[in-house]
């Protein structure tokens, strides 16, 4: 069948695209190319170095490995978000975001409090229960924290889905006499599957080109792809290695993507039903559900926790030093500047990018939403190419290719907010899309046997049907733009400093204060973060309860 | 007028009219950027006394640590990202100088900079700030355990020191890179026992390499709550420790071992970019940077040590300084020379024993 279309003949879509072309793809060919050129070994000699196969094999090991220790927790907690009444749920929900803006360095702090020789839990751990628990630079650990920061992301946007396409079914199911086997395997799994789906991906790729976190925490024994690439650009300064790897990661990931793409062709169908009404916890397995989830919370606010502990306690005492800094400028911290106005360079990058990411991802997401022919897969593929790229590599590319006018955006203001938007437009889109293609056919040709012109379909129906995925999008993207650090490091600014990067400055100097500042800075942070999430959903008017 | 006012900035500055600087020239409405790293520090009010006086405007680009931005800078030589590069170090100086990065200019206020502090012969670079690599411990621990400080890096390998001693990979952290090349100045690469047999024996005694500084200093080193006493950090630390007590301290919580060559020490250079477009403010800039204000105004800032002489140094530095009375050092030429070499036989040594 035709769909209806907005745009009339189908030009919208060059929109984004010249955005991928300009911002992402040109300058990655510049660098990639440029780096070619140069004298060295080539991708031959990297390719029969039993170094770089060790190196994918555990990229790979730990993407995989992230993926399944991440969903498991996230399918249960999104199952009892998306089905209970309890006191609380929004609250949690709200809090659901914030791991997502932790600087790796402040996470890294955490952790080690918790986890770390004489953390907290390892030493009760020790004496209470006898088990000797030795994390420090271990794998166990890089997949506890790879769960922390993709864990709020996936059961986000599981909870949302399942809610929105949830539990209709079911009564019926159990009239005709499921089991709870049955349900999970035939009815709910089944109808999840295509955000499930969408999810290991994303959390496939967060894990795959994971820099930070391994960097920090992995010790030498861990080196992803994109650490090495790091390495090899930055610390032996050998560029053309740094592009072969960078090539050989793209190579990797636009396989896995690719093979997503053939999967989820089967999914164009719709399979959207009535949200159902939250229901009170009732019997003892809904309190078994509850009680579960709310174990999954404690243990994933306690990073949280232990870092507004170190926020105020200094030195053995407690003290407001940390907070007092942030606000006035005292000569008492080597920043220049009240760290609070980073703040508002941080939330106007936010808001920057949640547009940017939202229009842009929109415009995809509706061009792609019933597309079948082989373009629509390459350009669905191609979207999601920039999770897949070396943030160290992009950089650069940056400073080479965007250096003449009109594109003279290197140093410039935009620099930042584009480089948010890439990092966030996967995401939008992956969410949007998924969202857009689970309302059924059948509504589409209701709407047109009404005789209803596109921009009342869009208006009426789609638009109503996809505002939870639209908000989840956007809060996603302010989320994503307000803890960005890595891409931006790698970007030459001025004068605008962001927030993690402000506390970067910070852990990078001696003194109490210093540290005292960092830790209150990524608390407000998270509180920006919190309140931000909060206000959205009271704009948009999300609670359904 | 402003080819007349470039004209006599050339003359001045190549020596036909000596003593007199470009910093008395006006450069209304010039706007020079400067690359800098993340931890160019520095009080605003004297930048702000500078542009008024020269007239220019300042920006100032930051790129990451030195390493990066040394790349940065040299990807973008042929249409440079800024002016002025402050903040390459010796460690990297040779890469810099070898990829043609800057053109010559000798500043007139180098008179006052001792000539070993100017390792580029030909004026490339300028000398700003200075400081060492320095291990520090952690005073209120080593007196808990009632063990004597150890005072060499020989001490390091003593069954007594085990597992106490955090180190940063030298190929990912400037201090780690300096920490190593300390070890090779003091163990040599040739002989019987070279350094990577004294990292052979850092091995055994549990040395812990992590990726960074803040993360050796601020989640390893036993003053913030890790499990490690010493920590390579920088010999200026403990004063930026009194410096930013969130209450005033009597001693610094932090000691530096500095005894003969166990310490490293970094030059910071700025230079002019070969391709910028405003070659005369940016040599007015570099002559700013030597100027009293600044170079006294950098101590309490990045805490390093300015090159000028007769400098004042802030009471902090007088009262809880270590003097450091013989770094060890490593040609720069050395270092560009061998630094792949150095860095993959450490990790063959370090990383995969």
């Amino acid at each position: 069948m035709r769909f209806p279309h907005l745009f009339g003949r189908r030009y919208a879509w060059l929109v984004p695209v010249l955005f991928l072309l300009i911002c992402f793809i040109y300058p990655l060919f510049t660098i990639l190319w440029v780096s070619f050129n140069w004298a060295g070994g080539g991708m031959l000699a990297l390719l029969t170095d039993a170094t770089t196969w060790y190196v994918v094999g555990f990229t790979l090991r730990l993407a995989s490995l992230s993926v399944v220790a991440t969903l498991l927790p996230a399918l249960v907690a999104s199952f009892v978000f998306a089905r209970y009444q309890f006191w609380g749920r929004e609250f949690f929900l709200s809090l659901s975001l914030l791991p997502f803006v932790m600087p790796i360095s402040v996470t890294a702090t955490a952790f080690t409090a918790l986890l770390g020789e004489r953390g907290i839990i390892t030493v009760w751990l020790q004496h209470a229960l006898g088990i000797e628990l030795d994390l420090a630079q271990s794998f166990t650990l890089l997949i506890l924290v790879h769960i922390f920061y993709n864990y709020p992301l996936a059961s986000r946007l599981l909870t949302d889905y399942w809610r929105e396409n949830g539990f209709a079914l079911e009564p019926v199911a159990r009239v005709y006499g499921a089991s709870a086997w049955v349900l999970w395997w035939r009815i709910r799994l089944p109808i999840l599957f295509p955000m499930l789906a969408s999810v290991s991906l994303l959390v496939f790729a967060f894990s795959f080109t994971s820099f930070g976190t391994v960097l920090l925490l992995g010790g030498n024994r861990h080196i992803t792809l994109e650490v090495e690439i790091y390495r090899q650009a930055v610390g032996f300064l050998n560029f053309q290695d740094a592009a072969w790897l960078s090539c050989l990661q793209l190579i990797l990931m636009g396989t896995v993507f690719a093979g997503y793409g053939t999967l989820q062709r089967a999914w164009l169908s719709g399979t959207r039903h009535r949200p159902q009404p939250l229901r009170p916890s009732v019997t003892l397995t809904d309190n078994l559900w509850l009680g579960g989830v709310f174990i999954l919370w404690v243990a994933l606010l306690l990073p949280l926790v232990a870092l507004i502990w170190s926020s105020l306690h200094l030195g053995g005492e407690w003290s407001w030093a940390g907070y007092r800094g942030l606000f006035a400028l005292e000569r008492r911290s080597v920043l220049t500047e009240p760290p609070i106005r980073a703040m508002l360079h941080s939330l106007r990058f936010a808001l920057l990018t949640t547009i940017g990411a939202l229009s842009l991802g929109g415009v995809m997401a509706y061009e792609l939403r019933r597309m079948r022919s082989r373009w629509a897969g390459w350009l669905d593929w191609l979207f999601m190419m920039p999770l897949a790229t070396s943030t160290v590599t992009l950089g650069f590319g940056f400073i080479l290719a965007l250096d003449e006018p009109p594109l003279n955006l290197r140093t410039s203001f935009w620099m930042i907010p584009i480089a948010h938007t890439l990092v966030a437009l996967p995401i939008v889109m992956r969410t949007l899309l998924t969202a857009w293609r689970a309302i059924p056919n059948a509504l589409y040709e209701a709407s047109r046997l009404a005789g209803a012109s596109p921009l009342n379909t869009f208006l009426k129906l789609e638009f109503p049907l996809l505002r939870g995925a639209i908000v989840t999008a956007g809060m996603l993207a302010f989320a994503i733009s307000l803890g960005e650090f890595g891409a931006t490091l790698f970007i030459a600014r001025s004068d605008f400093q962001t927030v993690p990067l402000i506390i970067y400055r910070l852990l990078g100097q001696p003194g109490g204060n210093n540290y005292a500042q960092a830790m209150s800075l990524s608390v407000l942070l998270l509180l920006l973060t919190a309140f931000g999430w909060l206000g959205i959903r009271f704009l948009a008017n999300q609670d359904q309860r | 007028m402003r080819k007349f006012l470039w004209v006599l900035t050339v003359l001045f500055s190549s020596g036909l009219a000596n003593g007199v600087g470009a910093q008395s020239l006006p450069f209304e409405g010039v706007t020079l950027k400067v690359l800098a790293h993340d931890s160019f520090f520095y009080t605003p009010d004297v930048l702000e006394q500078f542009e008024a006086e020269s007239g220019m405007n300042v920006e100032v680009i930051r790129a990451g640590d030195a390493g990066l931005m040394l790349n940065q800078a040299i990807l973008s030589r042929e249409n440079p990202l800024a002016d002025v590069m402050f903040g390459v170090d010796n460690t990297l100086l040779s890469r810099a100088l070898d990829a043609q990065l800057f053109i010559p200019y000798q500043s007139p206020a180098l008179e006052r900079v001792p000539n070993e502090f100017e390792l580029d012969p030909t004026f490339h670079v300028t000398p700003i700030d200075y400081g060492d690599v320095a291990l520090n411990y952690d005073v209120a621990w080593f007196e808990a355990n009632d063990i004597p400080v150890p005072t060499t890096l020989d001490q390091l390998l003593d069954p007594h020191y085990k597992s106490l001693l955090v180190v940063q990979d030298p190929i990912l952290s400037s201090p780690g890179l300096a920490f190593m090349l300390t070890t090779i100045a003091n163990y040599g690469t040739q002989g019987d026992y070279t350094w990577l047999n004294y990292w052979a024996g850092l091995v055994e005694n549990d040395v812990l390499v992590v990726a960074d500084w803040t993360t050796a200093y601020y989640t390893e080193y036993s003053l913030y709550g890790g499990e490690r006493p010493i920590v390579v950090s920088y010999a200026t630390s403990p004063i930026a420790e009194v410096v930013f007590a969130p209450d005033p301290l009597e001693i610094a919580p932090s000691g530096v071992i500095a005894s003969a060559s166990s310490t490293f020490r970094q030059i910071e250079f700025a230079g002019i970019l070969v391709n910028s477009t405003q070659v005369s403010a940016a040599q007015a800039f570099i002559d700013f940077l030597l100027s009293e204000s600044f170079q006294a105004d950098m101590p309490l800032n990045m805490f390093v040590f300015p090159t000028r002489e007769e400098t004042p140094l802030p009471e902090a530095f007088t009262q809880f300084g270590v003097p450091v009375e013989e770094s060890a050092s490593v040609p720069y030429v050395d270092i560009e020379a061998s630094r792949e070499t150095w860095l993959e036989e450490w990790a063959e040594v370090v990383l995969r024993p």
